[in-house]
């Protein structure tokens, strides 16, 4: 008998520089999740409101808005990048890929790009990752690189700085094809 | 099925473009941050920032990032955003300040270029800088504070190639 407490996610001290997180669980975009978050984000693209629209620009359906596809994708990586953060600093260079629908499956990698311990504060300091979303088929939905500040678990512990170049993914952005006779 | 003075060659450089409407971020925050199965605490756990709030922005609980972030996709979107067919890319963005439940977001776009889009002649590519503020009730009046940007790329339908 025991009383278990378990760490979630992640201190500044264990990150460790080329290490790669495969994100646990996964997302499938379900039409509930799509309908709360389009009936509540304010867009007005008809792209994601109005599927014979869509299918007239050579989607498939109505497509996920880039706003979802980024929330989709951070948030899973939250669990093991900034459960335990201070603050989000920066995004860098997100890239939108294969466009994404409901039903999709989104699952989701980051790459340690960088650790660097506050010079200022001694209890924390700037995890630097590359994130990748993919759907079931492996496309590159979405690609960017974080900077975001996380705390010490131990204000004592050792911390050395460390980075390494981020690596080229593979992201095109899919578009049906120009149609003339389209209006 | 989309506004008229939206396509590409509707934009000029040098233009900002203050969108119209707001939207209040109320306690759903921390509902929608649990729909995209974000377990940030900050958001969240209010007890744990009772307990010491000296340590965390605010003192109070804050507001998933992707919540104003994509409020300011949405404010944009009729102004900038619904002749798109896609959001590029975004080279930068920051959370320029904190938003906390109660406050209204509201957003601009600055129109910094425009490019063709490579390969598909019935595009543009709009450069953009998007912008979220809010007001912070100052003495007797209103503080605009920023809250987030981001530096936008758009692919825009051309009027020449689908306006009917």
């Amino acid at each position: 008998m025991a009383i278990i407490r378990k760490r979630k996610g992640n201190f500044l001290e264990h990150f460790t520089v080329g290490h790669v997180f495969q994100h646990k669980v996964g997302k499938t975009i379900t039409e509930g999740l799509f309908n709360a978050f389009t009936g509540w984000d304010m867009t007005a693209n008809p792209l994601h409101k109005n599927q014979r629209y869509a299918t007239r620009y050579g989607f498939r359906g109505l497509v996920v808005p880039p706003g979802l596809v980024m929330n989709v994708v951070f948030s899973q990586s939250v669990e093991d990048i900034s459960e335990n953060a201070r603050a989000n600093l920066e995004y860098i260079n997100m890239r939108f890929g294969a466009p994404v629908y409901v039903g999709d499956t989104i699952e989701v990698s980051s790459l340690v790009l960088g650790v660097r311990p506050s010079s200022r504060e001694p209890d924390r300091g700037v995890v630097h990752v590359q994130t990748t979303g993919r759907n079931q088929d492996g496309e590159v939905v979405l690609t960017y690189e974080r900077k975001v500040q996380v705390w010490k678990e131990d204000p004592q512990a050792e911390v050395r700085e460390a980075s390494m170049p981020a690596p080229e993914v593979p992201c095109t952005l899919l578009l049906g094809p120009y149609d003339p006779g389209r209006r | 099925m989309t506004n008229p003075d939206t396509y590409f060659e509707d934009f000029q450089p040098g233009d900002i473009i203050e969108h119209s409407r707001g939207r209040v971020v109320t306690a759903e925050h921390i509902a929608l941050a649990a729909m995209l199965d974000n377990t940030s605490q900050v958001h969240c756990n209010q007890h744990m920032i009772d307990q010491s709030p000296e340590k965390y922005i605010g003192g109070q609980l804050i507001v998933y990032g992707g919540i104003p972030f994509n409020l300011c996709l949405g404010l944009s979107c009729p102004d900038v955003a619904d002749n798109a067919l896609a959001d590029v890319v975004y080279p930068t963005g920051r959370h320029t300040g904190p938003v906390f439940a109660g406050d209204t977001v509201f957003a601009s776009t600055e129109i910094v270029d425009k490019q063709d889009f490579a390969g598909r002649p019935d595009l543009g590519l709009l450069i953009t800088r998007l912008r979220g503020h809010k007001f912070v009730k100052k003495d007797s009046s209103f503080e605009k504070v920023e809250v987030f940007y981001l530096e936008r790329h758009i692919a825009v339908k051309r009027r020449s190639h689908y306006a009917c």
